[in-house]
């Protein structure tokens, strides 16, 4: 086996390629070990290979494949991990230089899922420093430096789950798990061309994971296609004794679910226009490959202020969360010179405000239901830009100097949203649609996905120079 | 749930409160999705609005000043006036009493 030939090759492939025995997990860990090693540097994607798991996941996975116990589609498939989520033994730093030596005793839960359905651990990735927590306004914001998109080096590969957009894209990795409070597994899926599922809120534990927000974190995979960002949530979801906000409710990924029906979509114009117009080019063309499978309508949200009701969670979950870091001065520590400085603002958040985020939040999410309710998905543009240049600052939502309408509503309600690629626009970057459900109907969002995946060719397209 | 009967009968039936005009505001909300061409939230004009930020800014600068430069301290400054902005957007919506927090509390029992 070459390179070339389980390279950009999709995760239900490569598995029914190891199941038949024709694929040695062994030979895959090396090929991707090798190319972490390689190119990883190039886009500043990776923290630390873990070659010593990797290979003794591998071996594990391979005998017991050939002593016919095959676990599943998973089963000696190498991937990475945001290097938020506890590994034991392997230092997990939260992309912060005054983390970067810090080493958990036990594997976070979906590590340890993974490991359970045979997957196997490559390399911790890099991303923006405590996820973006702490305001940062440029791409340089992590000890690991600025995330580079494979599509063009001199944009960013977007944040916060950085090297999981790139790593994936780059063909580093067949896929990753990444980590959204606001934006950090659709942006960097987007702004790199991979598909990215943000799964409902508690659909996956995070225990064992870097908490920036109790109440906006998920954790979710990116990969080549929306189809194996399923297979990876099925063997990442379900309840958690060390989580209680993890769900009870079952997940299994149904492949096959949507294959003949007719969707019905909606879109809300103001997450539309707020885009540039490459972007909003890339959408209007997907509408009318989504209106062969389905029917689109415009529909309405009343006027309340959505992205202040997430931001306001967002921003006093944080301080809160890293409140010994900021008020020792320990912020002084990280990468981007504006994160030294910036927490310290939301001391001025008052408890009032914070509740009254958290009583708006039931607002935006029985306002986001009744809107959802008949539709099998919202769509919209993935991302209002392509990726920002290197070297410069950028508008965000987060910080409120970007509108993203849907981003704060699938946030702040919790709602699954799998985005996909769907062009390319300024700068030959990739742009993104995104497909966004009812709470716990990943099924509906990804079969929607496949649906477009299926008519389109956007996904087996990769950038330029990675052999 | 004799509470819950009181309260504003939109939220009980799922629909968006009402919209309360903020106080001392002097320009309506930029539609979804609309950044300000400065890409910095725009500095309403009125006494109260200030008030509020020097309030809290002269806080968080009592607590933090000494360890920050000018330029610093001036990035907090807007960073306490979007926190403001943003606060000033949430209290412009009514809500009813039986409105409560959409947070899960359980009491804890160790044997449960």
């Amino acid at each position: 086996m070459t390179a070339a030939d389980a390279v950009f090759v999709s995760v239900r492939e490569l598995g029914e390629r190891i199941r038949a025995r024709r694929l040695s997990p062994v030979a895959l860990a090396e090929v991707f070990l090798g190319r972490l090693e390689r190119l990883g540097p190039r886009y500043n994607a990776v923290v630390t290979l873990t070659p010593d798991r990797a290979l003794a996941e591998a071996r594990r996975a391979e005998a017991e494949i050939v002593a016919g116990r095959y676990r599943g589609p998973l089963h000696g498939i190498p991937y990475g991990a945001k290097d938020l989520l506890a590994t034991a033994g392997i230092s997990t730093t939260w992309g912060a230089a005054p983390f970067r030596e810090q080493t958990f005793a036990a594997d976070a839960t979906a590590v340890r899922k993974l490991e359970e359905a045979g997957a196997v651990l490559v390399a911790k990735l890099a991303m923006v420093e405590l996820a973006g927590g702490m305001g940062y306004r440029q791409p340089n914001a992590s000890f690991t430096g600025p995330g580079i998109n494979p599509w063009n080096l001199g944009a960013w590969s977007g944040g916060s789950s950085s090297g999981a957009g790139s790593a994936v894209s780059a063909g580093l990795v067949p896929f990753a798990v990444g980590s959204e409070t606001w934006g950090s597994i659709l942006g960097p899926a987007g702004n790199c061309g991979v598909a990215g599922l943000r799964p409902t809120y508690g659909r996956v534990s995070r225990h064992g994971a870097m908490a920036l927000c109790w109440t906006l974190d998920k954790l979710g995979p990116l990969a080549l296609t929306a189809d194996d960002c399923g297979l990876v949530l099925d063997a990442i979801a379900g309840p958690d004794p060390a989580d209680p906000t993890a769900t009870a409710r079952p997940y299994r990924y149904e492949p096959d679910a949507g294959g003949a029906r007719r969707f019905r979509f909606g879109v809300v114009r103001a997450a539309v226009e707020a885009c540039e117009p490459a972007v909003r080019d890339s959408f209007e063309r997907s509408l009318e490959v989504l209106r062969e499978v389905g029917s689109v309508e415009d529909v309405l949200l009343p006027d309340l202020p959505w992205e202040a009701i997430t931001r306001t969670i967002l921003w006093a979950e944080a301080a809160s969360a890293f409140e010994d870091l900021i008020e020792s001065g320990g912020i002084a520590g990280l990468t981007a010179p504006e994160d030294h400085s910036a927490p310290y603002a939301r001391d001025a958040i008052l408890a009032k405000d914070y509740i009254k985020a958290l009583r708006l939040r039931g607002v935006m999410a029985r306002e986001a239901d009744r809107v959802l309710a008949p539709l099998d998905a919202l769509v919209a543009p993935g991302r209002t830009a392509v990726a920002p240049p290197l070297g410069q600052e950028f508008r965000s939502a987060v910080r409120g100097t970007a509108g993203d309408l849907m981003g704060a509503i699938g946030n702040g309600a919790g709602l699954p949203a799998v985005c996909v690629p769907n062009g390319f626009g300024e700068r030959g970057l990739p742009t993104s649609l995104q497909f966004m459900g009812r709470a716990y109907e990943e099924n509906a969002v990804l079969a929607a996905a496949r649906a477009y995946q299926s008519r389109t060719d956007w996904h087996r397209r990769h950038p330029p120079d990675c052999a | 749930m004799a509470d819950r009967d009181r309260s504003d009968p939109s939220a009980r039936a799922g629909r968006a409160p009402d919209r309360a005009p903020a106080p001392g505001r002097a320009e309506p909300a930029l539609p979804h999705g609309q950044p300000t061409p400065s890409g910095e939230a725009p500095l309403p004009a009125d006494s109260e609005f200030r008030a509020e930020v020097d309030a809290l800014f002269a806080l968080v600068r009592r607590r933090y000043g000494a360890r920050l430069t000018e330029a610093e301290l001036e990035g907090v400054r807007k960073g306490v006036q979007g926190i403001v902005e943003g606060a000033r957007a949430l209290r412009a919506v009514r809500l009813g009493n039986a409105d409560e927090p959409f947070q899960p509390f359980s009491p804890y029992r160790s044997d449960a």
